[in-house]
């Protein structure tokens, strides 16, 4: 009676069936010969024995169901006998199974590629404790407009000091630092932080320890945190907790190693320094850090952002101006968001339409599918009769053709995941520079659950149609109509025309929005970025740091040398460098007083300023439009000089030529600058955003020690080869200073690459969706159609017969569908005032509402409708009426 | 003679235990024994033996094994199993006392009430 015997019995049931079906079979036989010699012993004949012997045992395969039953294979045999009816009946039409799994698998494929990234972006929490408490503490300015000011060393103070709403502030920068002493010299990615970081992220070293207060203080003992990645790479993840290296001139003692899963936001660091923020130099104006913070619990972003506006006067009382600036703070307001938000930032909008049309793409492959499987179920219409008529019900039909279709759908799903990965790779691929390194983007279980949902949910949608239509017993009509009914399919044809209605105006959405794109495509490319976009322009980023070269004068005489040697390749045609390249790092701002324009005691508007070398503008093709480029003695010499762009200079005189000769100044306490030359304005940050009043200065201006001892050098050549020309480049910077390291080698094309990249991807995959769709849409007018000429086929011979024109005839198929697609586009017109909203923060130079693409896009799908409808009806010119009238 | 009672409901069961507890039997040799000692008073459905027997093996309470039959043929041999023994004590003891109590009550007289 135990549990073990009847799971050995179960066991040896399932997986011996054959011998159990034998040994079944011969028990029976044994039985019936047994008695049957006891019969003829009794007197009866042969025969007679056997008959009779057979009677008293009664309905064999009964009894042997029974048997099956008493060893528990009752359950396992049915389910296998519906699996197996199932796929019996997909077998016998295979063209029909096919079509629908591919079709779906497309479908739910697309569908769970899209969703595995909304999913890592959006919805996967970041790898840190508690990631809804963490803020980005970012600004926005009243007087210049800019909204993703980041923070100062003086905010944090003030925030650390006074906040009453975080459980802790910091201060992070990424910087490049170089690191020298073993091997060649090596630029490498440093992510300066305040010590308070880390422990906020939850981040354990896996040795050593993290920074504390005392690493952070100014002049504190050097010390440096290596990643993962780096301690593998440089140290070959050997024993270095103690041990110096030596960053940007100085020797840092490795107090620890970081985790292999520490990830930072986008950024993907080597080393890690202590920020060691310094009090005494902070001032009340600069922005240069990013502040960030974990809220104190059960505290909200408003609470946070009043608590802000209350520490503001705290930071104006608290600190001084940078030296001599305008005493009067700038109008600066909290803008705090979410870190999760901060990190992903715009991609939420593209990440949304995408999801939205692959949403649309897969109900219109339901919708073609659903199409299928009425023509599919006609077909089948007798069989369905015959069961009712058996005495099935309404109810045991449906389900056997919704499993029928849950299976198919899930069928697809697995195909669709397999899809699904390929899909996904390409995207990262494609999506590189887009995505935020912190997050995880893969095909998990929740994608995988996803897609299994939407495999059911599809699987039931596609079929209700033709599960509601069909189970609906007409018998005897169907009966005896047998297969030649042409008033049967009325209802079906009413359900087939919805759904081409509906795939139509799908359609028409979908290319709406690629049409869209196109147009944005078009206006972005066609942006005059203000700078020649070329491959032939090299970039590469120079650093000298204060530990090799303290003396800044020094620093701009090398930086002289280096320009020169570079400028004396052969091949080469102009050289320049600046702190930032355009569409590149977001450069600093100030507010720049301009001389008996700007009033006394106002803030003055924030613009951006870059360092810039002579020759810079003439290397990346930006026009002098009028004075002149800097000279090297405006470097040397540290003349009070500047260029502005041309957008500046008719802002504030009217003209680029009134500018020559104008002053301006950041401070009251410092000597005006004279403006000595006008250049094109350059779309230093974006393409889609109006290019910036930008002003240039030199490498002699007191603030360029700060900030630009990396500077990013341009050159030109036209000779090509390019791994030959870094190695050329590289000794000519090496004959300058041989501990100076290349970084970041790439091309001003690269940089315009990766600003076209958002808008580039959006296209791309809108593209692929509404072609998928558009592709989709004509099959689903073409099926319709070819069905009803099918269906109609005697009526048309008869018509034929009759002498009817076949043109006319043609016509009035046509006509039909050519009704059925207006109103699919006026339908798709309407539900794409929806879309509307939702593109609007993706189209650049076109409105949501274009007129002209709205119109292009019917006309296309219109004609495009009414080609795939005429060729079903061009086999009217072919028949023989005769064979028509023959036919069915 | 008399029309043959029918099984009661759960009985056979008990009945093919009993059978094969005498010593091993292929199936229509335990409807011969029962059948046999019943003195043709029993109504057996032969057919329904062997999900019987079957049911019985499933739950180890009988173990079947192929041999030859006393005529020479092939068949399938019972005996009964340790847990089968146990069972067949338990559930003649339960009807022992259940067909007591069915009698007592079946016997009463008026008096005993």
């Amino acid at each position: 009676m135990s549990t073990v015997a009847r799971l050995r019995s179960w066991t040896r049931a399932v997986f011996r069936r054959s011998t159990l079906e034998r040994d079944m079979d011969d028990e029976v036989q044994s039985h019936l010969e047994h008695r049957a010699e006891d019969l003829v012993r009794a007197g009866h004949s042969p025969a007679e024995a056997d008959r009779l012997a057979r009677l008293e045992f009664g309905p064999v395969a009964a009894r042997k169901d029974d048997m099956r039953i008493a060893v528990g294979l009752g359950l396992v045999d049915e389910l296998h006998a519906d699996i197996r009816q199932t796929l019996r009946k997909l077998g016998r039409s295979p063209s029909f199974a096919l079509t629908t799994i591919l079709v779906l698998a497309i479908g739910i494929g697309a569908t769970s590629a899209i969703f595995s990234v909304i999913y890592g972006v959006l919805i996967q929490p970041l790898p840190y404790p508690q990631p809804q408490r963490l803020i980005a503490l970012t600004h926005r300015s009243q007087s210049s407009g800019q909204d993703r000011l980041p923070a100062s060393t003086a905010l944090y103070f003030t925030y650390r000091d006074h906040n009453r709403t975080f459980e802790s502030v910091a201060l992070w920068a990424m910087d490049r630092s170089t690191i020298t002493g073993a091997g060649s010299p090596e630029e490498v990615r440093a992510l300066e932080t305040t010590f308070e970081l880390l422990p906020m992220l939850g981040v354990l070293p896996q040795a050593g320890r993290v920074f504390a207060s005392a690493d952070d203080q100014p002049g504190g003992a050097p010390t440096v945190l290596l990643t993962d990645g780096y301690w593998q790479r440089r140290f070959g993840a050997g024993d270095v907790l103690g041990r110096r290296l030596i960053v940007d001139g100085v020797p840092h003692e490795i107090i620890g190693v970081l985790p292999r899963s520490f990830r930072f936001l986008r950024q993907d660091a080597d080393v890690v320094l202590p920020l060691q923020p310094n009090r005494a130099r902070s001032f009340v104006g600069p922005l240069g850090e990013n502040g960030i913070a974990r809220l104190r619990p059960n505290v909200t972003l408003e609470d946070a952002s009043r608590d802000i506006e209350r520490m503001m006067p705290i930071l104006v009382s608290s600190f001084p101006p940078a030296p001599g600036t305008n005493p009067r703070p700038q109008g600066l307001r909290p803008n705090l968001r979410f870190l999760q938000d901060a990190i992903v930032g715009d991609l939420r909008d593209v990440l949304w339409v995408m999801m939205g049309t692959i949403a649309m793409l897969l109900v219109m492959a339901c919708a073609n599918v659903a199409n299928l499987q009425l023509v599919h179920a006609e077909g089948r219409n007798h069989e369905f009769t015959v069961q009712a008529a058996l005495g099935a019900s309404r109810w045991r039909i449906a389900r056997g053709m919704l499993g029928e279709n849950v299976l198919m759908a899930l069928i697809a799903g697995a195909l669709g995941l397999g899809l699904a990965r390929v899909a996904l790779s390409a995207l990262l691929n494609m999506a590189a520079g887009q995505l935020p390194g912190a997050l995880e983007i893969r095909i998990g279980w929740p994608v995988i659950g996803f897609a299994i949902a939407v495999s059911i949910i599809s699987g039931l949608l596609f079929g209700a149609a033709a599960a509601v239509r069909h189970t609906r017993p007409a018998i005897s009509s169907a009966l005896g109509a047998s297969g030649r009914s042409v008033s049967t399919s009325r209802e079906s044809q009413r359900i087939r025309s919805g759904l081409l209605v509906a795939q139509v105006a799908l359609a028409l959405v979908l290319l709406l929005a690629a049409g869209l794109m196109l147009r944005t495509f078009q206006a972005v490319r066609s942006v005059n970025a203000g700078f020649e976009a070329s491959a032939d322009v090299q970039t590469v980023d120079i650093s000298i740091p204060a530990a090799t070269t303290r003396d800044f004068k020094t620093v701009i005489r090398k930086f002289n040398d280096i320009h020169d040697r570079l400028g004396a390749i052969p091949g080469v045609d102009a050289v320049g460098f600046a702190s930032r390249v355009p569409l590149g790092r977001t450069g600093p701002s100030g507010g720049f007083i301009v001389e008996h324009v700007t009033p006394i005691g106002v803030a003055p508007a924030q613009r951006e300023f870059r360092f810039v070398s002579p020759h810079f503008f003439e290397t990346i093709g930006t026009p002098l439009i009028a004075g002149r480029d800097f000279t090297w003695a405006d470097h040397h010499e540290s003349r009070s000089v500047a260029v502005i762009s041309q957008r500046m200079a008719r802002r504030e005189w009217g003209s680029a030529s009134a500018a020559i000769g104008k002053r301006i100044r950041m401070t009251t306490a410092e000597p005006w600058r004279e403006i000595v030359g006008v250049v094109g304005d350059i779309h230093h940050e974006s393409l889609v955003e109006p290019a910036p009043d930008s002003v240039y200065l030199t490498l002699g201006e007191p603030l360029a020690q700060f900030m630009s001892r990396t500077v990013t050098f341009v050159v030109r050549n036209s000779h090509l080869g390019s791994q030959d020309f870094v190695e050329e480049l590289q000794r000519a910077v090496w004959s300058v200073d041989g501990s100076i390291p290349l970084a970041n080698v790439q091309t001003l094309a690269d940089y315009y690459g990766r600003a076209m990249e958002r808008t580039a991807l959006t296209l791309l995959l809108l593209g692929v969706t509404s072609g998928m769709a558009l592709l989709l849409g004509l099959i689903g007018i073409y099926s319709v159609v070819s069905h009803v000429v099918s269906i109609r086929l005697r009526e048309i011979g008869i018509r034929l017969a009759l002498g009817a024109q076949t043109g006319s005839l043609r016509r009035m198929l046509v006509g039909r569908v050519l009704i059925l697609l207006l109103v699919g586009l006026a339908i798709g017109l309407v539900a794409s005032t929806a879309l509307a909203g939702l593109m609007e923060p993706l189209v650049f130079g076109v409105t949501p509402q274009d007129a002209s693409t709205y119109l292009q896009v019917s006309v296309l799908l219109g004609v495009a409708g009414v080609c795939a409808s005429y060729l079903p009806a061009l086999r009217i010119t072919r028949m023989d009426p005769t064979a028509a009238l023959r036919s069915q | 003679m008399a029309k043959p009672l029918e099984l009661l409901q759960g009985t056979l069961d008990m009945l093919i235990l009993k059978a094969v507890s005498l010593g091993p039997l292929h199936g229509y040799g335990v409807l011969l024994r029962i059948q046999q000692v019943a003195k043709d008073r029993l109504e057996i459905q032969q057919g329904s033996l062997y999900p019987a027997l079957y049911r019985l093996e499933h739950q180890g309470l009988i173990a079947g094994e192929w041999g030859t039959s006393e005529k020479g043929r092939r068949a399938r041999y019972y005996r009964l199993t340790a847990s089968g023994r146990r069972q067949l004590t338990e559930q003649t003891r339960k009807w022992q006392s259940m067909a007591d109590v069915i009698a007592a009550i079946l016997n009463a007289s008026p008096e005993e009430v």
